[in-house]
C-alpha cells in the first residue's frame, strides 16, 4: 500500500515537473540547445575532416551549458518563487515536512534535466551521424554531410511544436508541457527513421548509423547537471532566481577548473576541503574519450554517479537546513 | 477538556537579513480556545492576525513563548492532517484547474486517488465550481479563486479549520454562504479560528472574538458579551403605530424619570442585499451553495471524526 508520504511527494515531484515546464523560458533554452547543436554544423568551415567530432563536442557543450541554465533557472524559481508566492506555505500547511517538500522540488527539477538531456543527446546523436562523412558515390568516392537527417533534425523540434498547439487546441492539453516532452519524442522518431537510408540519402534496408558511444559520455552530464541543480534547489531557499543563476555559474566555473586550483592540495587543507566539496565538473566531462575511438566505462558511470548522488545529497543537507531555519511567510 | 489551540507569551519579532529586529507582530499572546468553538481575530492590517495563525501552523518561528494546536507543538506534522487552512491571499498554483488543485492538496494528505476524487467532487459541487473544474485557475476572479481556497481547505474534512479572511474578494452573497458553511461546520463540531477586518463577518458567526492592535490583544470574550450595552433596556414590541407609542414614550420617561426613546429596527443591509438580488432572479432565497459536503459530517460514516479517530490510534 502506498503511504501517505509518498502520495505527497509525488504530487509535489509531479506539479513542480509541470510548472517548471510552463515556463517560456525552460522551452526557449530546450529549443536554443536543440537547434545549436543540429544547425551548428551547417556552419563549421575549416573542420579538417574532424566534422563528426565538431558536431559531438558542439552538442555535448551545449548540453553542460544551456543544461546549467534550465537546471538552475528551474530549480530557483521552483523553489524560491514557491516562497515567495505562498504556494510553499500552503503546502507545508499540510502534513508535508521541510525536507520532503525540498527535495520533491529538486526530484521535480531533476525529471526536467533529465527530458532536457534525452533531447540534446538525440540532437547530438543526429548532428553527429549526419556530419561530412567519406562515401562512395557511383565509382567514386566524396566527403557528403547526411542532408536529409540535418533537415529532419531541425524540422523534428519545429514539428513537436506544430503537434503540440494542435494539442492545446483540440484537447486543451498544456502547450508548455507538450511541446517540451514532444521534442525530444520527436528527435528520439528521427533518429529511428534514419535507419531507412544510407548516409549518402539512398533508401535501403533498415540499419542503424549512430554512435551510440555518445551516450554512456553524454550521461555524466547529466549527473553535473544534477549536482548543479541540488545546489541551485539549496541557494534558493535563502536567495532569489537571479542570484542562484549567478553562483550557479560561479560554482560551474570554479568545477571547471578544479583541477587546476585543486592539484595536488591536502585532504586536510582548505584547498582540499573546496575540492571536496566543489563539484569538479572534469570529472564529468568525458568528449575526449570519444575521440580516441573510446567511450565511458561501466565502472566510470557507477563511481560518477556515486559523487554525483553524494554531492546531491549534501546540497540537499544543506538546503533543508537552511528552509528549517527560514520563516515561511 | 484539552484546548485545541493554546499559546502562552507567544511573541514574533521580524528581523533584517543582518539579523536586525524590524518589527514586532505579535507580542505576549495567550490565547485558548476550545474545541466546536468559532473563535474570531480581529484586527486593522498589520495588527499579526496573520503572523498569528501562520506561528499556529508552524510556518513561522516564535521568537518567545509556546504554542500548542492539537495538543501538540506545531512543528509536529502529525497534527496537520488534522488542520484545514485557508491562506490570506488564495496560494495555488495558476497552472492547475480546481480539480487538479484538490487532487493535489488530497494527495499532500496522503489521500488515495479514489478518495481524492469522490472528496473534490463533492467539494467542487460544494463550492459551485463543477462548471469550471477543468478550466485554469489563472483566468478566475478572485471570488472563484477565493471558492477554490475554501474547498482546498476541506478537502481532509479537518477537526480544525483556519480561515485568514475567507471572505476576501467574495461578493455579498458568497459571503453570507461561507458564513453559513462556517456556522454549519461549527455546529458538526469543527474547530474554526478565523481573521477578518470585516467586523460584521465575524459578529454573525464567532462565539468569540478577541482583537488585535499592534501586536497586542487589546480584548477577548464572548461576542454578546463584548457587545451587549447592559446599562440599556430596549423594548420590542410589533404592530405598534407612532401614535400609539409616543404616549407610552412620556408616561416611561416620567414614570422613571429618565430618557426614553422610541425607534424602528432595521435589518441589516446585508439581509436587504439579498432579499433584493432574491427577488431579482424570482427565487425564495439568492443562496443556494455552499451547504457542507456529506463527507464532512463529522458523525457520518467515513467522516472526519472516524478518519481522525484512526490517525490518533495510528
Amino acid at each position: 500500500m502506498m503511504s501517505d508520504r509518498f502520495r505527497s511527494f509525488r504530487a509535489i515531484v509531479r506539479t513542480t515537473f509541470i510548472e517548471a515546464l510552463q515556463e517560456p523560458a525552460a522551452l526557449l533554452v530546450l529549443l536554443a540547445a536543440v537547434l545549436v547543436t543540429s544547425a551548428a554544423p551547417l556552419f563549421h568551415f575549416h573542420a579538417f575532416g574532424e566534422e563528426g567530432r565538431l558536431a559531438r563536442d558542439g552538442g555535448l557543450a551545449s548540453l553542460l551549458v544551456f543544461g546549467l541554465a534550465l537546471g538552475c533557472a528551474a530549480a530557483g524559481a521552483a523553489v524560491h518563487r514557491e516562497c515567495a508566492s505562498g504556494t510553499a506555505a500552503a503546502a507545508l500547511s499540510k502534513p508535508v515536512g521541510r525536507g520532503l517538500f525540498l527535495t520533491a522540488k529538486y526530484v521535480g527539477i531533476l525529471l526536467v534535466c533529465g527530458v532536457f538531456w534525452v533531447a540534446v543527446t538525440a540532437a547530438t546523436l543526429a548532428a553527429e551521424a549526419a556530419a561530412d562523412r567519406t562515401v562512395v558515390v557511383g565509382e567514386s568516392w566524396d566527403r557528403l554531410p547526411d542532408v536529409r537527417l540535418r533537415q529532419w533534425a531541425v524540422l523534428a523540434p519545429l514539428a513537436a511544436l506544430a503537434v503540440a498547439g494542435l494539442l492545446q487546441n483540440r484537447r486543451r492539453a498544456r502547450f508548455g508541457v507538450a511541446a517540451f516532452l514532444l521534442i525530444p519524442a520527436a528527435l528520439l522518431l528521427t533518429l529511428l527513421a534514419s535507419g531507412f537510408w544510407s548516409h549518402a540519402g539512398a533508401w535501403g534496408p533498415y540499419a542503424l548509423r549512430l554512435n551510440l558511444r555518445i551516450i554512456p559520455v553524454a550521461l555524466p552530464l547529466f549527473f553535473a547537471l544534477a549536482v548543479l541543480a541540488a545546489w541551485s534547489a539549496a541557494l534558493a531557499v535563502r536567495l532569489p532566481t537571479g542570484t542562484v543563476l549567478l553562483v550557479g555559474a560561479a560554482i560551474l566555473g570554479a568545477g571547471l577548473a578544479a583541477d587546476t586550483w585543486s592539484a595536488g592540495a591536502p585532504a586536510a587543507s582548505l584547498r582540499g576541503v573546496l575540492a571536496g566539496l566543489f563539484p569538479n565538473i572534469q570529472h564529468y566531462w568525458l568528449a575526449d574519450a570519444l575521440a580516441r575511438g573510446g567511450t565511458a566505462p561501466g565502472s566510470y558511470l557507477i563511481r560518477a554517479a556515486g559523487l554525483a548522488a553524494a554531492g546531491s545529497a549534501l546540497a540537499l543537507r544543506v538546503g533543508v537546513g537552511l528552509f528549517r531555519a527560514r520563516d515561511i511567510g | 477538556m484539552t484546548p485545541v489551540i493554546e499559546t502562552t507569551g507567544l511573541r514574533k519579532i521580524f528581523r533584517d537579513f543582518w539579523r536586525r529586529p524590524t518589527v514586532c507582530a505579535v507580542d505576549s499572546l495567550n490565547l485558548t480556545i476550545q474545541p466546536g468553538e468559532v473563535f474570531g481575530l480581529l484586527g486593522p492590517n498589520g495588527s499579526g492576525k496573520s503572523t498569528t495563525i501562520k506561528m499556529l501552523l508552524g510556518l513561522l518561528h516564535p521568537t518567545a513563548g509556546t504554542v500548542s494546536v492539537l495538543g501538540r507543538p506545531p512543528a509536529d506534522i502529525v497534527i496537520k492532517h488534522r488542520i484545514g487552512y485557508l491562506p490570506e491571499n488564495t496560494h495555488l498554483h495558476r497552472f492547475l484547474t480546481p480539480r487538479e488543485t484538490l487532487h493535489y492538496y488530497g494527495a499532500l494528505f496522503g489521500l488515495d486517488r479514489r478518495t481524492c476524487r469522490e472528496r473534490g467532487e463533492a467539494l467542487l459541487e460544494m463550492a459551485d465550481l463543477t462548471e469550471v473544474a477543468d478550466r485554469p485557475i489563472d483566468g478566475f476572479s478572485k471570488g472563484m479563486a477565493r471558492r477554490v481556497g475554501i474547498a482546498q481547505a476541506l478537502i481532509n474534512a479537518p477537526d480544525l479549520l483556519i480561515l485568514d479572511e475567507p471572505t476576501s474578494g467574495l461578493d455579498p452573497v458568497a459571503c453570507r454562504e461561507v458564513k453559513d458553511l462556517v456556522r454549519a461546520l461549527a455546529n458538526d463540531g469543527m474547530t474554526v479560528l478565523m481573521t477578518s477586518h470585516l467586523l460584521a463577518d465575524v459578529e454573525h458567526v464567532c462565539d468569540r472574538v478577541a482583537i488585535m492592535h499592534r501586536g497586542l490583544v487589546q480584548a477577548e470574550g464572548a461576542v454578546d458579551d463584548l457587545l451587549v450595552r447592559a446599562d440599556t433596556t430596549r423594548f420590542l414590541i410589533a404592530n405598534l403605530s407612532d401614535a400609539e407609542a409616543e404616549p407610552l414614550r412620556a408616561e416611561l420617561a416620567a414614570r422613571l424619570n429618565r430618557v426614553v426613546a422610541t425607534d424602528h429596527p432595521t435589518v441589516s443591509l446585508e439581509t436587504y442585499f439579498l432579499d433584493v438580488v432574491a427577488r431579482a432572479s424570482g427565487k425564495a432565497s439568492a443562496l443556494t451553495h455552499f451547504r457542507p459536503a456529506p463527507f464532512l459530517h463529522k458523525t457520518g460514516i467515513g467522516g472526519a471524526a472516524t478518519e481522525s479517530a484512526k490517525r490518533e490510534s495510528a
